[in-house]
Parts: structure tokens; C-alpha cells; sequence
């Protein structure tokens, strides 16, 4: 029991440690002139789905994707520049031209399985989980 | 006990009779987009401001002037509200009671929500629905004048749910315009196709031709807010939209 609750606090703090992670790291890297897209993760029983939106980015041949069994990374292109003439300060004046990522997995994935599509600027990965599966007799 | 969110003017507000329209961030940010839109769409300029210790310590600067992040513009026969963040939860129900008596007290004639409802097939669609849910009688017979679909049944969660609820205790007709939306991601496609809903409504049209062609701008510039806007939605508890009531009558 208390093995299961240790793991049920980790957990919970991991999950919040991704939410704050997400909420307060910049979605801009100046100096890489890139921006980091929105992600959502959904696990699923037998496969985990990945959708990122690429807004400016039109063409599949501009994206590339890697991945591992508990990472993906995305990095796509945009069809044109995006400048912020005004907004703040470090990346006033910056040209942006590409998107960056890398996503953790919530679960091992078998990477050679991934299949990804791209459509109205969004991308979409489906990932089959890694399972050892055994069958076991009822005595 | 001082009030806990205050509506301060900034400007003179005759609004007998208008109506007020709210958009705060919440899924697809639907609601966000279409108000900020129509604001520089329609020129209109800032008449109140909300305040309160329950918001995030946040101002911001537009060409060089400090500002509240939560904003109401006005002409003479619209009122705007306007967020650049995120409403915590703990802060949205002091918000919605204090906005509605607001408008109470400058004898608006009702008051529309516009939102997005999530749909999962929202990348094959073209042109989303726009369902209308009323908060009585009133409200549900202006839906039924202009052709819009009334949603008959399910859960609504979140800043507008609170908006039906208080505008029929305080007896106001309300009502929420909601458009098939992304629930995570910005949609200014479902914001355009709330805005041409609440045309109808209010029997006049808007111009959301520069809001499609400006749609890949807003998804970058709304990146941090739609981020905010994802943790404010699990308080919401708006899962819970997806679900099947209990009860049918």
C-alpha cells in the first residue's frame, strides 16, 4: 500500500512539475530565432497521440520529426518569417522563422511503429505503445 | 467586506438598452479572439476596466500605456469584454457576479457569452456550428428569431456556465453562442464563425474576411495565452461537457 501511494504522490508531483514547466518557460528562443509550438499528449490503452500546431508552416517536407522511445522531437520550418514589431523586449525586432520541440512521453513507445500526418497546419503522430504482452494460463 | 472585483470607468457609459458580450479565454480561446477582434474591428474604445486582488499581479503596456489586462469597451449600443489572461478559478465567480450587476446597473438588455465547445473531428471541418444556449425564455426565443440551433441537453462548464447562472438570478436574458471549437489549441476559425452568429443575433454584420486571413498571426501571437488558458480549463472542470447528464425530461 505504501509503495502504491509513494508512486501516486511522484506522480502528482511530476504532473505538476510539467504543468509549471509549461506555463513559465518562454515559447520563444531569441537567439535560435525559433518558437516552440502547442503540443498535447493523449494516452491512449495501446498507443500514445501527439498533435502540435504549426501555424506558417506549409509544406510536410518541412518538418522534421525524431523519435525515441520516450521522446519526440519536432522542428519545422515556417513558409515565412514572423517579426513582433512591438511586443516585449528580447524578442522585439526578432525574425522568427522555425518551430522546436521536444515532447516527453508518458509511456515507452516503439518508434519504428510512428506514423505522423500533417493537415490545415496541424501535425499529428500516432505512437504504438511498447508492450511485452504474455499469455497466462488459467489453472 | 470590500468587494472583491470591482468594474472601475474610465469613461463616460450610456448603455441603456445595449447589449454586452463576453469573451474570456476558455477552450479554442474562441471567445478572446472574437472580442479582441471586434474591438479594433469596430474602433471602439475602452470605457471600464476590472479589478481585483484575485487576478495575477499583471498589467500591460499597448504603444507605450499601462493597462488592466481585463478591459470593457463600449459604444452606444455594444459593450466588449475584453481579457489578455487567463481568469484564475477562485476569482471567475466574484467576476461574473460583479460584471453582471454592472450591466444590471446600465440596463443592458441582455447579454451574450461567445465560447467554443470542443469537438474532436475539428481538423475536418470547414465551417463550424454555432449552438446557442439560453438562460430562459427570453434569450431562447432572440436564438429562435434569428435560426440558431439551441443545445437541448449536456453540461456547460466554465466562464460562461457562471454567466447564465448569475444573469438568471439577477434576471437578465443571457445567452451563450458556442462554436465547434480545438479544445487546446487557438481557433480563429470557430472565433469567426461566433462572431457571423452573433451578426445574426444582433442582426448586423461583421467583416471576419482580415480575421481568417490573419488566422496563422493569432495561433503564433495566442501561443502563451491558449497556455494559461489549458490550466484555468482543467479547473474548469470542462471535460465535463463531453459527459451525459443524468437526467432526460
Amino acid at each position: 500500500m505504501w509503495r502504491r501511494r509513494r508512486n501516486l504522490f511522484e506522480w502528482v508531483d511530476e504532473f505538476f512539475e510539467r504543468l509549471e514547466e509549461e506555463l513559465f518557460r518562454p515559447s520563444w528562443d531569441a537567439e535560435e530565432c525559433c518558437l516552440e509550438p502547442l503540443v498535447d499528449v493523449e494516452e491512449r490503452d495501446d498507443y500514445v497521440v501527439v498533435t502540435v500546431d504549426l501555424p506558417f508552416v506549409e509544406r510536410k517536407e518541412d518538418i522534421k520529426l525524431d523519435v525515441t522511445e520516450d521522446s519526440v522531437n519536432v522542428e519545422a520550418v515556417m513558409s515565412r518569417g514572423f517579426r513582433l514589431d512591438r511586443w516585449g523586449t528580447v524578442q522585439r525586432g526578432v525574425e522568427f522563422r522555425s518551430f522546436k520541440k521536444t515532447i516527453r512521453l508518458p509511456a515507452k513507445v516503439d518508434p519504428k511503429g510512428a506514423r505522423a500526418t500533417f493537415k490545415r497546419g496541424m501535425l499529428r503522430i500516432v505512437l504504438p505503445k511498447k508492450v511485452e504482452r504474455y499469455t497466462i494460463k488459467v489453472e | 467586506m470590500a468587494e472583491e472585483v470591482e468594474v472601475v470607468e474610465v469613461a463616460r457609459v450610456e448603455a441603456e438598452g445595449a447589449k454586452a458580450v463576453e469573451g474570456l479565454p476558455d477552450v479554442g480561446l474562441v471567445g478572446a479572439i472574437a472580442t479582441s477582434y471586434l474591438v479594433e474591428q469596430l474602433g471602439m474604445g475602452e470605457v471600464a476596466y476590472v479589478d481585483s486582488e484575485l487576478f495575477p499581479p499583471i498589467m500591460v503596456l499597448h504603444r507605450g500605456k499601462l493597462k488592466n489586462p481585463v478591459r470593457i469597451y463600449g459604444s452606444s449600443d455594444l459593450l466588449l469584454l475584453v481579457s489578455e489572461i487567463a481568469i484564475p478559478v477562485e476569482a471567475l465567480a466574484p467576476l461574473v457576479r460583479a460584471l453582471t450587476s454592472w450591466f444590471k446597473e446600465k440596463r443592458v438588455e441582455f447579454m451574450v457569452s461567445l465560447g467554443g465547445i470542443p469537438v474532436a473531428n475539428r481538423l475536418d471541418i470547414d465551417t463550424p456550428s454555432v449552438y446557442g444556449v439560453p438562460n430562459g425564455d427570453v434569450a431562447a426565443e432572440f436564438l429562435k428569431r434569428r435560426g440558431i440551433e439551441v443545445m437541448e441537453e449536456g453540461f456547460v462548464a466554465g466562464a460562461y456556465a457562471l454567466f447564465l447562472k448569475e444573469s438568471l438570478r439577477q434576471s437578465m436574458p443571457a445567452l451563450a453562442l458556442l462554436a465547434q471549437s480545438y479544445l487546446q489549441y487557438p481557433d480563429p476559425g470557430a472565433a469567426a464563425a461566433a462572431i457571423e452568429a452573433l451578426g445574426r443575433l444582433l442582426d448586423r454584420s461583421f467583416d471576419v474576411k482580415p480575421l481568417l486571413e490573419k488566422a496563422e498571426e493569432i495561433r503564433v501571437k495566442t501561443r502563451d495565452l491558449m497556455k494559461q488558458a489549458r490550466a484555468a480549463i482543467v479547473g474548469m472542470q470542462k471535460p465535463r461537457e463531453s459527459e451525459m447528464p443524468l437526467m432526460y425530461t
